[in-house]
């Protein structure tokens, strides 16, 4: 959560936000604020297993799985309005860009990136290995620049690319009911 | 004693999940990025009449002409056209090694061939300049006239009065910096002074420099580009590390031919692709064993071993100094086995084409351009998990600190970079403008890894001993 707070704080410093074109705030959204949803919500699969709470959270008559969507549904909240709080001030500042296709599509790769981070995390019961893994993922495509992943490219936005993210709500609805599953599994 | 936790430390890595994953990713990258020529490709330049004669080859072969941005969708050959290609590839070779006509003859024959395929092809003369551009493309050098320079300068500003804004380049984002008076003014200025002789040179548009000719001299000109700049905002277009590229013009064929004898000679090949290779490992090392580094210390905590550890007769600096090291030898052990592959690649590659390589070239790139940035890289990530007594925040400072790094892809090797860009296949010329530079670089990261060193083993000594300052991280009672 710091780690999420520091970054938003530094993003105005860095890029000043004043008369933001289309280009620049992909850039911005693709390559910056995408990482929120690394560090705000890949580890949420394991925190039981980080804090050695397992045996007590898992052994309650309480569904675990019940936490795990209310804990991941808070996470989603934060990633969404934590993006939009940089958008919205550009946009305020004289921003001229489609306010919705940044937001949302900025939005989209965080889920992708943060799902991606949370399923290895779940599997592998290391967050180190999430965080790694979710992080290699998003430079993989900065480098690549789609070479590999075709339509599915992460930093669609980079090219003018909207409708290319709608093809990333595929992965990420089945990202999110694996993790969904594995939670439910761990009771 | 440093030996044997070396060894254990070693085989702790040996057996985490992570290690194999970063072990992947890195080796993911190597073959994604580089990309080194095969054993049937060639480096050497292509000159004008190989490249075409090659073209018609192609097209021979395929029984079309290629789709391009110049003639759009290729044309089907016909049987008729088919001959005509062939025969202008025997007139262009006949029986000899290598293409080589006097320049007549050739023209004569691409215009013969042209009008036989129906004209309006990248064969005639209309079209053949541009497709020529676009296709055969040798490179850029830096202009060697200083009128030229100011000229194309003097078009920049000219350009951006017009179009009142302009770029400035920080931690290598490009933010839009919109002129009002004070910037407009500027730019009078330092045009009127490249100009002499009180011309409105704004009256005119851009194109009309070209006769241009400019009574200063190269001091006065980077003074008013500095000027400029600064008056600008700063590192826009005409600052002195982003200017020499748009001061370039195309290469020939001839002095590409001068830069391959320089990379085969000079370099050896593999030192010119050592450059290359050592950039792309760079930006891996640059962030990646953080994910390693930024635990190690933690994971003694977790695993409530700290206190039985605190306790032991091992001195600190053996105790950091074995994670450390067990991390970097890690490491680097992966980058020398991906040089050694690169090596055996253009071993297979200089055999099959007659060349000569130096073998040591890639082992020598790793070792002086990536071992600094990694060594970084541990020591700092190591460092803020003990001073947070955490380890993620070090995984944002170091992406950050690795951000800001990339670019521009060449040029820039200020000590706050601690990841060597160098992503071009050049020279030994060209790497010689940067060599110290890039040395000083270099030193100035190993100075601040052992720094960093010596605070996480200063820290975690304290903290050891029961101080009450160091007892807790800074972010003791925040769960991140």
């Amino acid at each position: 959560m710091i780690a999420a707070a520091a970054l938003l704080a530094v993003i105005p410093v860095i890029f000043s936000l004043k008369l933001v074109d289309f280009e620049t705030a992909a850039v911005i959204g693709e390559r910056f604020l995408a990482v929120l949803g690394i560090l705000l919500i890949s580890h949420i699969g394991n925190i039981e297993e980080n804090f050695d709470a397992c045996d007590i959270v898992y052994s309650r008559t309480a569904p675990h799985v019940y936490t795990f969507v209310l804990r991941l549904m808070l996470a989603i909240s934060v990633t969404f309005l934590s993006i939009g709080l940089i958008v919205l001030t550009a946009k305020a500042s004289g921003g001229t860009f489609p306010l919705w296709e940044i937001w949302t599509g900025t939005f989209i790769s965080a889920l992708l990136l943060g799902f991606f981070g949370m399923t290895v995390t779940s599997i592998s019961k290391s967050h180190v290995s999430g965080y790694l893994l979710s992080f290699a993922y998003f430079m993989f495509e900065w480098f690549t620049a789609g070479r590999y992943t075709g339509r599915f490219y992460l930093m669609s936005l980079l090219e003018n690319n909207f409708p290319g993210k709608l093809n990333l709500l595929l992965p990420v609805l089945f990202l999110a009911l694996l993790n969904i599953w594995i939670a439910a599994k761990k009771d | 004693m440093f030996i044997k936790l070396l060894n254990k430390e070693i085989k702790y890595l040996l057996g985490s999940i992570s290690s194999y994953l970063l072990l992947v990713v890195i080796i993911a990258f190597y073959f994604s990025q580089f990309e080194p020529p095969g054993i049937n490709d060639s480096i050497k330049p292509v000159s004008e009449m190989e490249f075409i004669y090659n073209t018609m080859a192609k097209d021979y072969e395929n029984g079309s002409l290629s789709s391009n941005i110049i003639t759009g969708a290729g044309k089907e050959l016909s049987s008729e056209d088919k001959k005509a290609v062939k025969k202008a590839m025997d007139n262009m070779k006949g029986d000899k090694e290598v293409v080589g006509l006097i320049r007549e003859k050739y023209l004569d024959i691409l215009g013969k061939l042209d009008k036989e395929l129906g004209g309006d092809t990248y064969y005639g003369d209309r079209l053949r300049e541009e497709f020529l551009r676009i296709s055969l493309n040798y490179g850029q050098k830096p202009m060697d006239d200083s009128q030229d320079r100011m000229r194309i300068m003097l078009k920049w500003m000219s350009l951006d009065y017009r179009k009142g804004e302009i770029y400035s380049y920080r931690f290598g984002m490009a933010r839009t910096i919109r002129f009002g008076e004070n910037e407009k003014q500027a730019i009078r200025d330092a045009m009127n002074k490249m100009k002499a002789g009180g011309t409105n040179i704004l009256d005119f548009p851009p194109k009309d420099f070209q006769d241009t000719r400019f009574n200063i001299d190269e001091s006065e000109f980077a003074d008013i580009l500095d000027t400029l700049d600064k008056k600008l905002g700063g590192m826009t277009r005409y600052n002195s590390m982003m200017r020499d590229g748009l001061m370039t013009t195309s290469m020939t064929y001839e002095e590409a031919m001068v830069r391959f004898n320089t990379i085969v000679e000079k370099d050896m090949i593999t030192n010119a692709y050592a450059r290359i290779f050592a950039d792309y490992m760079g930006i891996t090392a640059g962030f990646f064993p953080v994910f390693l580094a930024a635990f190690i210390l933690i994971k003694d905590r977790r695993r409530k071993m700290h206190e039985l550890i605190n306790s032991r007769k091992v001195s600190s600096t053996v105790y950091i100094a074995a994670k450390y090291m067990s991390i970097v030898i890690f490491v680097t052990v992966i980058y020398l086995l991906l040089s050694t592959h690169a090596t055996l690649l253009f071993h297979n590659f200089a055999k099959a084409n007659g060349y000569r390589i130096d073998y040591f070239a890639f082992y020598k790139y790793c070792l002086i351009w990536v071992l600094p940035t990694l060594l970084f890289t541990v020591a700092l990530g190591m460092c803020i998990s003990i001073i947070i007594k955490s380890g993620v925040p070090a995984i944002p400072v170091q992406f950050f600190i690795w951000f800001i790094s990339m670019m521009p892809l060449s040029g820039d090797y200020r000590i706050f970079k601690p990841v060597i860009r160098f992503n071009q296949v050049s020279s030994h010329d060209v790497y010689l403008q940067w060599s110290l530079a890039i040395n000083t670089n270099r030193m100035f990261f190993l100075f601040v890894s052992v720094l960093l060193f010596m605070l996480t083993v200063f820290i975690w000594s304290k903290r050891r001993s029961g101080s009450s300052f160091f007892g807790k991280g800074i972010f003791y009672n925040f769960k991140i």
